[in-house]
């Protein structure tokens, strides 16, 4: 049941992250995109992380794909598709991921190949994750919240229009 | 047919070598960002593999914090193309050549 499940999601992913990254229009491949996501939060759902799940959903899906949204409608549809066209930069981008993902695969296909170890109430429980992050990993958990609120900000500053121009 | 790591790993590399090849071969700004959020994705997925099956919640932890990195790129990054947007008016990166002109 659980491998139906994963071969289900893992193509379901896999498509989408192509048909996120091929489309020449930039809202379908948002689209995609918010389509990628659902797949592999199910996939974390499926390792015993529910709550990484909810969140991936929430975050990347939702928030992340409302503002690629927006920026795209801002964008004149006129100018933001263009032609496919075939060059020596795309040619090599194709191999040298293509080589990556070689390398990436024969490093991870090494034996030995066991299944997972039944993972149990506290590793699947989300009060262990939130227990983790409050206790060990606060301080990070802060500066992770300093880093958010700099980055608002940045954003605010960055993308007001020129009082001066 | 039980599932290994390997599996989750394999398809982890899968995801993030497309999201590698967009980011290399597109010349549209907006589907670069999405292709390094594409990355994000086959990153958090191999951590969340390698948290289940070493049992360590601390991963778990790790992909919270990778989530919360990615949505400051995302308000950053966003902002950042909506700039160079103004300033170039253009999205595709090999038309913005402010340096050369």
């Amino acid at each position: 049941m659980e491998s139906v499940l994963f071969y289900i999601f893992a193509v379901a992913a896999l498509i989408s992250a192509v048909a996120a990254v091929t489309r020449i229009d930039p809202l379908m491949s948002a689209l995609w995109l918010v389509g990628f996501f659902i797949p592999a939060a199910a996939l974390m759902a499926l390792l015993g992380a529910p709550v990484l799940a909810a969140l991936v959903v929430m975050v990347s899906a939702s928030v992340a794909m409302v503002m690629a949204i927006f920026v795209i409608m801002l964008i004149d549809p006129k100018m933001r598709q263009r032609q496919r066209l075939v060059r020596f930069g795309k040619i090599l981008g194709v191999a040298a991921s293509g080589y990556l993902a070689i390398v990436m695969a024969i490093a991870v296909a090494a034996p030995p190949f066991t299944a997972s170890p039944s993972s149990g109430d506290y590793f699947e429980s989300p009060a262990t994750l939130g227990r983790v992050v409050i206790s060990r990993y606060a301080l990070p958990f802060e500066l992770v919240g300093i880093m958010l609120l700099t980055a608002a900000v940045a954003a605010v500053i960055i993308g007001r229009r020129e009082a001066s121009s | 047919m039980t599932l290994t790591l390997q599996h989750y790993l394999v398809l982890a590399v899968a995801i993030f070598a497309v999201g590698a090849a967009g980011a290399c071969v597109r010349r549209n700004i907006l589907i670069i960002f999405m292709s390094i959020q594409v990355m994000f994705g086959a990153a958090m997925l191999a951590l969340c593999a390698f948290a289940r099956w070493n049992l360590l919640p601390e991963g778990k932890a790790a992909i919270f914090f990778v989530i919360a990195v990615m949505s400051a790129q995302a308000a950053v990054g966003l902002v950042l193309l909506v700039a160079a947007f103004r300033r170039c008016g253009t999205v595709f990166v090999d038309e913005m050549r402010l340096l050369r002109d």
